[in-house]
């Protein structure tokens, strides 16, 4: 078996978190992500989608290296990110690269383009001065900016270009994966798909591999190949893309879906409620950690953990209905 | 007679970059008990206009220059700030999208929703509590007589934004303006939230106005939508026909923007440049510039509001073409917006 990308195996993520007053103090464990596994597919996307507090951007943040794992492991082409020397991980930053929700607060409002696009080459690769500009140039070029824009500051963009400049400066340093939280959630709808269309074409020209996390199903089915349902740590459901639309299985998933806001009038969903809210992070309950929410839980859901197991092609659910 | 009637509306802004037509000219009636969507990206004024009617615009800079609005037979602009101060609260009501920005944090909820029994209907002591409980019972916040004792932090975020309900039906509005309510929540809370809100309208007889951004509110919610672009009102319709027939480009490729969650698609229609705001100038169309199907006058005359059928108007030159032909309404799709990013 060739060696994935980028795997995930059996990532957690746990945060000390103290709780009380004064006299009272607590200390918990937050659970954010509890035992995930996965690859990035080559040239293709992998979605996480999930609500708050589900842990898909703690899951993104342990892969861009800025949270360190509880246990687990991240491997990059079949090495350790947490053992890796100190040039290799620079190596990886470079690699790996991210882009973010909003464009307002992940630019520097003092910094001229030029320095927030070449920013990460200068961080992780030694090229000179002369070469980094070549680079930002032909990096916003790639996204439809001129290199008129390369002495502008931040607020003399809009949303969607400002978007535009976040993914050059995500594709200067020639990453093989890019980590879109969130990408278009901010911006208007009309621009949406602009910038939606945009991260396709250069997945199909340059063979980016994405990971993208979202909440809206609809972009989640138009951008991605793959997709996995996370709730409250675990990966619930996970499938590919076109397979998981038309057939969802778990409980939570179907929820999801049931929730989703139609695309018509005439619309009409099956509905599958949850009852109550997300339980803690710090309280997860027994067995399957949906079932006191869950519409068909039976007794053996609240006792014991069902197991991730195949239930198609490419397609895995961890529910004891199945 | 309708409830709410908007006629010839023009609230317009001035600051350093100029004047800004956030509302151009704009008109609506909603009926009692009904629902109406006004839809639109940022810059197109439909906050504005919400805010308008409740004669809210940000001081000094805004004014509404033009226009009326009528609300249960009366004339809203004519009304004193004090009587202003009555209707709002009490027979309109607002919710907005943040509950953690709405409520006050240092108040517990009691007293928040009390606030507003206390100043509209004049209840104190235990009538005033009863009518607090009351209002969480409608919003379906469990045991009410504890929870109202707690401060906003202590309820979760789909928990808070019924107390911002509860607060805004608790004096029995006519009018219930939803401004992004529910844009802040998760999905499956979002479902419940908008199912309440359904149920809200009918227990309670109540007329909803849905700012929104998003088809999918609409299409859930409304029974009537107008599409905002620039300061104006561009189609007006009843929900289906805005979805099976829409009859104006801007609509149409919105429509065909929004990725799609009951089917594949494989290329969207990204509509190219960006929204144009009440700062621009015409002299034609506003959407001439984004727009894909235009014809040589679009850039130079302003489209007349075309009634299409009874109920269905769109401000376009070829807006009689375009509800006529599916053709013409299908060769966006296939358009396929292939070198339409700029």
């Amino acid at each position: 078996m060739s060696e994935a990308l980028l795997r995930v195996d059996d990532l957690h993520v746990f945060f000390d978190v103290k709780r009380g007053g004064l006299f009272s103090r607590e200390n918990l464990l937050l659970k954010a992500v509890d035992g995930v596994s996965f690859e990035a597919i080559e040239g293709k996307t992998f979605s996480i989608v999930g609500e708050s507090g589900c842990g898909k951007t703690t899951t993104a943040r342990a892969i861009l290296n800025v949270e360190t794992p509880t246990s687990g492991r991240i491997l990059w082409n079949g090495l350790d990110i947490a053992e890796i020397d100190e040039a290799e991980t620079k190596r990886y930053r470079a690699a790996v690269q991210a882009v973010f929700q909003d464009p307002h607060s992940s630019m520097n409002p003092r910094m001229r383009i030029i320095d927030f696009v070449t920013e990460p080459l200068l961080l992780n690769t030694g090229i000179s001065r002369a070469e980094r500009r070549e680079r930002a140039i032909e990096a916003l070029a790639h996204v439809g900016l001129g290199a008129n824009e390369l002495n502008n500051f931040p607020h003399e963009f809009s949303g969607g270009q400002r978007q535009r400049v976040a993914i050059a400066r995500a594709l200067a340093s020639s990453p093989r994966l890019i980590v879109l939280d969130e990408p278009v959630s901010s911006l208007d709808v009309s621009i949406r798909a602009q910038i939606m269309n945009l991260l396709k074409e250069l997945q199909e020209s340059h063979g980016y591999s994405y990971l993208m996390i979202a909440h809206h199903l609809g972009t989640v089915r138009y951008m991605s190949q793959m997709v996995g349902v996370m709730y409250l740590g675990q990966m619930m459901e996970m499938s590919v893309s076109e397979d998981l639309f038309e057939n969802p299985l778990h409980p939570y998933t179907r929820a999801l879906f049931s929730a989703a806001l139609p695309d018509h009038p005439d619309i009409e969903r099956e509905e599958v409620l949850l009852q109550g809210d997300v339980a803690a992070a710090t309280d997860i309950p027994s067995g399957c950690r949906l079932h006191p929410r869950c519409p068909f839980a039976k007794p053996e859901c609240s006792e014991i953990v069902p197991e991730w197991k195949s239930v198609g092609p490419d397609h895995w659910t961890a529910c004891h209905l199945f | 007679m309708s409830l709410l009637e908007v006629t010839d509306l023009k609230t317009h802004l001035t600051s350093r970059r100029g004047l800004n037509k956030a509302v151009d000219g704009v008109s609506f009636k909603l009926e009692a008990g009904k629902s109406l969507g006004l839809v639109g990206e940022s810059g197109s004024g439909k906050s504005m206009t919400a805010l308008s009617i409740l004669r809210l615009v940000p001081q000094p800079y805004a004014k509404i220059v033009d226009g009326s609005i009528r609300f249960n037979n009366e004339d809203l602009l004519a009304k004193s700030e004090s009587e202003m101060r009555q209707i709002r609260g009490g027979s309109i009501s607002i919710i907005l999208q943040d509950p953690m920005t709405s409520l006050n944090p240092v108040f517990r909820v009691k007293d928040q929703i009390g606030e507003a029994v206390g100043l509209h209907q004049n209840k104190s002591g235990k009538e005033r509590l009863d009518a607090v409980i009351e209002s969480l019972r409608r919003v379906r916040v469990p045991t009410p007589e504890l929870r109202m004792q707690d401060y906003p932090h202590q309820f979760s975020g789909g928990m808070r934004q019924r107390v911002v309900g509860a607060i805004a039906i608790a004096c029995h509005p006519k009018l219930l303006i939803a401004d992004e309510a529910t844009t802040a929540l998760d999905a499956t809370i979002q479902a419940q939230y908008l199912a309440l809100l359904r149920t809200l309208q009918n227990e309670l007889d109540l007329s909803f106005l849905f700012i929104t951004h998003d088809f999918g509110i609409v299409a859930k919610m409304c029974d009537d939508v107008a599409v905002m672009y620039a300061g104006r009102i561009v189609e007006h319709a009843d929900v289906r026909s805005i979805f099976n027939r829409p009859s104006h480009p801007y609509t149409l490729a919105l429509l065909e923007a929004v990725p799609k969650v009951d089917q594949r698609v494989d290329r969207l229609y990204a509509i190219p440049g960006v929204p144009a705001s009440g700062y621009s100038v015409f002299e034609g169309c506003p959407f001439a510039e984004r727009c894909p199907m235009t014809v040589e006058r679009c850039h130079h005359e302003r489209p007349p509001n075309v009634t299409v059928q009874p109920g269905h108007s769109s401000d376009c030159w070829r807006a009689e073409e375009l509800f006529a032909s599916d053709t013409l309404r299908q060769s966006l799709s296939a358009r396929d917006a292939s070198g339409a990013t700029p």
